[in-house]
């Protein structure tokens, strides 16, 4: 088990620098520069200062290493955009809403999802089938942007039974949080219930059901079990999209995240919070990845045991 | 009577698809005795999964269903007519089964010994340490060497035959009257087969369990059970003692079977012949005998009318209209065949 963590975060860290060295190239191909519209209206002199004072005049190389040794020491720069904030504050300043509403929404996702998919399956065929698969048919296919300015108009104005917007508290979470897990309990919902369906066909199922344990027994003992593993792999890819896919939700209901910096400063070619962003991103991604690989570990005995330990 | 463990009489069942309904099994009879071993043969698909998970009612219902028939076992259980419930007290109890593949049968993430206790915390409701005890026994039983190492293991840590032996293990943890193995060895090497068959041997006399083995292997028949039945298109077209099937046989397609399947215990023992032709379809099983298409010896009656099982002898017997008194008489094509018994 050792071995399996300490391999996982050799690749963490590979793939971190992959990450930031393809951000960087990302950057430097970009059509448009940092000054935008007004690029041609500054006087070239002007300019050259302050292409220096961000170090755009040295050779590619150079800027690369410099690049890597901030973001190494955690410093990812000076937004273009506003030239007196560092990305790292901004970051501070909007990640908490963002990972708040994440975090909420991804245990909502799950919280609802799994129990679904689980029924789902095991009323194969059934009408309460159909009627859960309904149910994940309209979440994947009602984006977060409509179903959003629904609750907002709906359960916030008119019945006013939750908050319409803002972030003040926690039942400020309830309506952006449903809106935006919506899709990925749809997407746990059906993923759930393959795999249960799945699972359920295995042979040692039937090996349970000859040793005459109950349903009850089978479902939670042999079923869930196993069927989940595959649910594990993608909880923490979702629950970063979920973090990352908070823009819209965040415009709609007036939280003040992070989404919404990542949008401008696509906008405005700023350079360093674009690939500030994605790098910090990158992070969470790789930092949540690792550790449901290390659940997985947990789970799954034949990763447990299997090679990294003997 | 009281020496019949399990009885069943005249059995159908049939799966519920989409495309109608498939006929896996139209009419199985069979009996039983304690302490005697049954094998079943038969081509693949002609019902003799169906048939013994149906024993144990393990097919999933939907989509099968029992049409007819009655299952009796233990005297004066009737096992058509159980609930759920009560079924699941006879299943791991009084019957276990074995299954065809080792390396699918065991749940991958829970450990040898948990699977092997589980069945008996519940029908025994004994303590866990007592459990663990019953598990050590059952691993050397079956062979395992430290056996205190194996229950901590997971099925992956564990060889094809390794897993085979658990799963004996399992299926004999609460000392069952009725075992089941569903091509116990098939999916093994042939080695190991050899081993698994000595053990099931082994155990069949010590224990006192009587044994259904589905075999496509001669040999195994040979080795290990009394008495055989031969199975056609969901359907008992010879019975007898092993003797009496490999010696005497009576119905053409066990005539067909007898040269169609190697034995390894008989060198060059004649060119292995195909039956030509394939089983009949069961979503529409033909009016008269389901082997008259494929029977060299067919007459115009086995096209009409599906022939009752003559008996010839106590334990012998076979449906085929060349046995009734007008048929003519014909050659049969096989030589006395199947190994000299034990
Ligand atoms: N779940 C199912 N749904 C529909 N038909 C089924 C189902 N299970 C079995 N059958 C049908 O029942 C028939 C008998 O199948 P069975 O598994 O008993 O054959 P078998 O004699 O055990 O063959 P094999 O030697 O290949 O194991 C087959 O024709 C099969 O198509
Ligand atoms: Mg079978």
């Amino acid at each position: 088990m050792l071995k399996y963590t300490l391999r996982r975060f050799v690749y963490m860290l590979i793939t971190l620098w992959l990450i930031i060295s393809f951000t960087f190239v990302l950057m430097k191909n970009l059509p448009g520069d940092p000054f935008g519209e007004m690029s041609n209206k500054i006087p070239k002199d002007v300019k050259a200062v302050l292409m220096r004072e961000y170090g755009l005049d040295k050779p590619l190389w150079q800027q690369y290493t410099h690049y890597i040794g901030n973001v190494v020491q955690g410093d990812l720069g000076v937004s273009f955009q506003f030239p007196n904030r560092k990305v790292t504050s901004v970051i501070k300043q909007g990640f908490p809403a963002s990972l708040e509403l994440g975090i909420f929404s991804t245990c909502l996702a799950v919280l609802i999802g799994l129990p679904l998919g689980i029924f789902a399956s095991l009323k194969h065929g059934k009408w309460q089938d159909y009627t859960a698969m309904f149910i994940a048919v309209l979440g994947v296919s009602i984006p977060s942007f409509v179903l959003g300015p629904i609750l907002s108009y709906y359960v916030g104005v008119k019945l006013g039974w939750l908050p319409a917007g803002l972030w003040k508290g926690p039942q400020y979470m309830i309506l952006p949080g449903f809106a935006l897990s919506f899709g990925t309990l749809a997407i746990l919902a059906r993923l759930m219930r393959t795999s249960m369906l799945d699972v359920l066909n295995q042979d040692y199922i039937k090996t349970a059901r000859a040793k005459g344990l109950n349903k009850l027994s089978i479902v939670w003992k042999h079923t869930i079990r196993n069927a989940i593993l595959p649910v594990i792999t993608i909880l923490g890819p979702i629950f970063v999209n979920t973090i990352t896919g908070t823009l819209v939700v965040e415009k709609i209901f007036s939280v003040p995240g992070l989404g919404d910096q990542f949008v401008s400063s696509v906008y405005s070619n700023d350079y360093t919070m674009i690939s500030g962003l994605t790098i910090f991103y990158a992070v969470v991604l790789m930092i949540v990845i690792f550790f449901t690989d290390i659940i997985y570990g947990l789970v799954d005995p034949r990763i447990r045991l299997g090679k990294g330990s003997r | 009577m009281s020496d019949t463990i399990l009885s069943v009489k005249d059995l159908k069942v049939s799966f519920d698809t989409y495309a109608g309904e498939v006929q896996a099994v139209r009419g199985v009879s069979f009996d039983l005795k304690k302490g005697e071993v049954l094998a079943i043969v038969g081509e693949s698909g002609c019902g003799k999964s169906v048939t013994a998970q149906t024993i144990m009612r393990l097919t999933p219902t939907p989509p099968s269903r029992i049409k007819s028939g009655s299952i009796l076992f233990d005297g004066d259980i009737e096992i058509t007519k159980l609930s759920d419930r009560q079924m699941e007290h006879i299943r791991g109890s009084e019957m276990g089964m074995i299954f065809q593949d080792p390396m699918t049968s065991l749940n991958p993430t829970m450990t040898v010994g948990k699977q092997i206790t589980e069945g008996l915390r519940k029908h025994q409701r004994i303590t866990g340490d007592a459990a663990n005890k019953r598990a050590l026994e059952l691993l050397n039983l079956v062979g395992i060497s430290n056996p205190e190492s194996r229950i901590l293991q997971y099925p992956h840590e564990l060889s094809g035959g390794m897993r085979q032996r658990v799963m004996i293990a399992i299926s004999l943890a609460c000392n069952p009257k009725l075992l089941i193995a569903d091509e116990p060895t098939t999916a093994l090497d042939v080695t190991i087969q050899a081993q698994i068959i000595d053990l099931m041997k082994k155990l069949s006399e010590q224990t006192q369990a009587s044994i259904i083995i589905i075999t496509h292997d001669l040999g195994v028949v040979a080795e290990m059970a009394q008495r055989v039945i031969v199975m056609y298109a969901g359907k008992v077209v010879e019975q007898g003692t092993v003797d009496e099937v490999f010696y005497n046989p009576q119905h053409p397609y066990t005539w067909g079977l007898l040269r169609s399947i190697p034995r390894l215990d008989e060198m060059g023992g004649g060119d292995l012949v195909p039956i030509p032709g394939t089983p009949p379809d069961l979503f529409a099983p033909p009016k008269g005998c389901a082997f008259a298409a494929r029977c060299p010896y067919a007459m115009q009656v086995c096209l009409e009318e599906d022939p009752d099982h003559t008996k010839l002898t106590a334990d012998h017997s076979a449906a085929c209209w060349l046995l009734h008194p007008d048929a003519p008489k014909v050659e049969r094509p096989v030589e006395a065949g199947g190994r000299k018994h034990g």
